[in-house]
């Protein structure tokens, strides 16, 4: 098993996972591809029991509405505002967590 | 203040035929448990502003109304899944060791959250009341709560409280005493999952009706839905049917709502705390941010996050060394003038052991101790420290850890004891023993003083930082070390980010004042004794075969004087026995006429590394076991002492 994969980790280009799942609106991606400040519905959360279940003890649960506030640049944490509370994600549990945004973010949008 | 401590007003009312009761603090972890505890026992059970401190339950007591009432204070926790030490902790001692009353302590800031874990308790059967806590910061962020009727919802009584200032915790108490004295014990009403859940909950229920089981029926029941490993074991000695049901139920659920089990039925608990939420909470929209938003946005920040975060640490090393300094010099030659001229040898063996250790701990462990306990407290108080873990993920990920290691990290600075400890907040046994094993290499005020009083007072400041630097160097390696030799699994970080507040000056200074006080009570007793001991060795000529059999290490390898063999002997105690010793020995506290500058670094260096103290190594012994103990201090020892002969030969190249 791999403890981090960060290393082995593929790089995120910017927009290439954007369009992989589409839902019925918007696009279903990993919550670190959102912008600092967008905000998501949660669809599904991949991962052992042990993070799964912890994540919704903590309120992330399916069609939760989640925001994402900060990101660590270089695949670092990243801040999520969700039922009211803060919480720091580490980046290879949060690219695990999929969501769908909740408005066409803006370079989907005509100019 | 008048509403805190209710035992100093009722003490005289108490008669010798006292009802006992016992109240238990549960709820979320940072939502002010610890300092309710605190204001009702008063006691000083360590306050902060990062999720997970309270570790292992803490008990004290209080009179109240002729009741002795014991409290008892339950780590932090999000739910009773049985993933964590502290929700096993937890849930055994509600459900087991039946408390009168159990006081859920809730965050107002927070409330839909506090309440999906309400539900659970309710679930568990046992008699309950509500302490909305902080309701002044969450009045200040916006949030108003009716806590009638929240009260009226849940149907369990609900006191607003701000704990930190012991506000309605006269109130709580008050409350606590009439619901457990009710002679009908009224146990909260659980409320209703979905229909699909709820159906097969029931069915459960019916089927483990007949067996006995010391947690109640709905609660197993929705357990077994949960897949639950404790519970699951518990009912298979029973009944393996039974749990044959709950599996083909969770298969059942899982094929309606097309997710897991567990997470269906988190869901559903969530969607019932925020119905309850929505009912009684109003949540203004604050047109201003508040300086404190903006100070946790710049915290947090990609940038200027790391700015803050480095000048915080430099100022507040900066600020401990040119305060300390000033003051240690202000008290040494104050003591200076009481320094009797003649003196028989006996006279002589107590004045320089006793009083030499004494003046030696007043000169040189209060000024730099008192202000970086201050600073500390202050940062832990405001909810700085989880920013800073979130910052450091990165780097924490590089010896194999998350950001939340950085906290053990940090208080090791302090001391080695709780930090140890703390290494609790890492879920897993593994990264436990990793940050406990890294934060044996921080140093602690013990070896601060040690460098600030060898290196910094008598070479320059300049050495003194580079041995931090050289110490965070080896930190890191050996970080690296351990993550690669030590096998078992890891978890990622899922932190609460508390919010930031400003600190408390009364929690400060409470905190500030126990933590000074335990090393003075602990501390001066060891100096003191320890400095006759060594005083009376000096003088029957006892140290010199210690020395003698030490030379080949302490001369030869290291190039220090054979004097150091003791010294090292006595720093195994209390590591600031290095430099507190040699005072007491040659009745001076000019080292610069002992060692040489470079002697004073190396010895510095060697004592910043070489075994943890008796108290870590307990410490350690405790947490993970005798033979883990063991292997780290050897290791460190020798490592300690390899580094440090190489830094001694490498040093003329470099002063």
């Amino acid at each position: 098993m791999k403890l981090f994969p960060s290393r082995e980790r593929e790089p995120t280009h910017f927009g290439r996972k954007r369009h992989r799942f589409q839902h019925r609106h918007g696009s279903v991606v990993p919550i670190t591809e959102l912008k600092c400040g967008q905000r998501g519905e949660i669809i599904l959360i991949r991962g052992n029991r042990k993070v799964t279940q912890r994540l919704a003890d903590l309120g992330l649960t399916p069609k939760t509405s989640i925001c994402i506030l900060k990101a660590v640049p270089f695949n670092g944490p990243i801040e999520v505002s969700v039922r009211g509370s803060k919480l720091a994600i580490g980046r290879e549990i949060a690219e695990n967590i999929l969501v769908k945004t909740k408005e066409p973010s803006n370079d989907l949008l005509p100019p | 203040m008048t509403s805190c401590h209710p035992s100093a007003s009722n003490e005289k009312k108490t008669t010798d035929e006292q009802a006992n009761l016992t109240i238990a603090l549960a709820g979320n972890a940072n939502v002010g448990k610890s300092a309710i505890f605190n204001c009702l026992t008063g006691s000083h059970q360590h306050v902060g502003n990062w999720p997970g401190k309270t570790v292992e339950r803490a008990e004290g007591s209080l009179r109240f109304k002729g009741y002795k009432i014991d409290v008892i204070d339950l780590p932090g926790i999000y739910s009773f899944s049985t993933f964590s030490m502290e929700e096993l902790v937890s849930r055994e001692h509600i459900a087991l060791e039946k408390p009168d009353v159990v006081v859920n302590v809730i965050d107002a800031c927070v409330l839909e959250r506090n309440l999906f874990f309400t539900l659970q308790l309710m679930e568990l059967q046992v008699p309950i009341i509500v302490a909305l806590n902080q309701v002044d910061l969450a009045r200040a962020k916006g949030i108003k709560i009716d806590e009638k009727k929240l009260s009226d919802l849940l149907d369990i009584p609900v006191v607003p409280t701000v704990g930190i200032k012991g506000t309605g915790v006269y109130e709580l108490v008050e409350k606590a005493i009439e619901t457990a004295k009710k002679e009908l014990k009224v146990k909260p009403k659980p409320f209703e999952y979905g229909k699909e859940v709820e159906e097969r909950v029931r069915k459960l229920e019916t089927l483990l009706h007949e067996t006995k089981l010391s947690y109640p029926s709905r609660f197993v029941a929705l357990k077994l839905l949960e897949g639950d490993q404790e519970i699951k074991k518990e009912v298979q000695k029973t009944s393996g049917k039974i749990v044959k049901a709950a599996e083909e139920y969770a298969k059942e659920i899982e094929q309606i709502h097309g997710e897991t089990c567990p997470v269906v039925v988190s869901s559903e608990r969530y969607a019932i705390a925020n119905r309850i939420a929505k009912e009684v909470q109003e949540t203004a929209v604050l047109k201003k941010t508040s300086l404190v938003d903006r100070l946790d946005e710049l915290a947090t920040h990609k940038v200027f996050g790391y700015l803050l975060m480095l000048a915080v640490m430099f100022s507040v090393f900066y600020a401990i060394f040119t305060f300390g300094n000033f003051l240690s010099t202000l008290i040494s030659n104050f003591f200076n003038l009481f320094k009797p001229e003649t003196l028989d040898v006996t006279a002589k063996i107590l004045w320089e052991g006793v009083a030499g250790g004494f003046v030696a701990a007043v000169t040189l462990v209060l000024p730099y101790v008192l202000p970086f306990y201050l600073l500390l407290t202050i940062l832990e108080d405001s909810g700085y420290l989880p920013r800073v873990a979130f910052l450091l993920d990165n780097l924490m990920h590089k010896i194999g850890l998350h950001g939340k290691a950085i906290i053990p990290i940090i208080l090791g600075y302090g001391c080695n004891v709780p930090a140890c400890y703390s290494c609790r907040i890492m879920e897993t046994q593994r990264d436990r023993l990793i940050a406990a094993f890294v934060v044996t290499f921080v140093p602690c005020t013990a070896r601060i003083i040690v460098i600030l009083g060898l290196v910094a007072a008598f070479v320059n400041i300049q050495w003194a930082f580079a041995l931090f630097l050289i110490d965070l160097a080896i930190i890191f390696m050996m970080g690296r070390i351990a993550f690669k030799a030590i096998p078992g699994e890891s978890m990622g970080m899922i932190m609460e980010l508390p919010s930031l507040r400003k600190p408390s000056s009364r929690v400060v200074l409470t905190q500030t004042w126990a933590r000074v006080k335990s090393i003075i009570y602990m501390v001066f007793p060891i100096y003191m004794v320890g400095g006759a001991v060594l005083a009376g060795m000096h003088f029957a000529g006892l140290l010199s075969p210690v020395e003698n059999a030490l030379v080949p290490v302490t001369v030869y390898w290291l190039g220090l004087p054979s004097v150091v063999g003791v010294l090292l002997l006595f720093g195994v105690v209390r590591k600031e026995l290095v430099v507190v010793m040699p005072a007491i020995l040659f009745g001076t506290t000019n080292l610069a006429a002992i060692f040489t500058p470079a002697q004073m670094i190396v010895l510095a260096f060697v004592t910043m590394i070489y075994v943890p103290c008796v108290a870590t190594f307990t410490m350690l012994r405790r947490e993970f076991g005798w033979k883990t103990a063991a292997y780290i201090s050897i290791f460190e020892l020798a490592l300690g002492i390899f580094l440090g002969g190489i830094f001694f030969r490498s040093l003329p190249y470099l002063l």
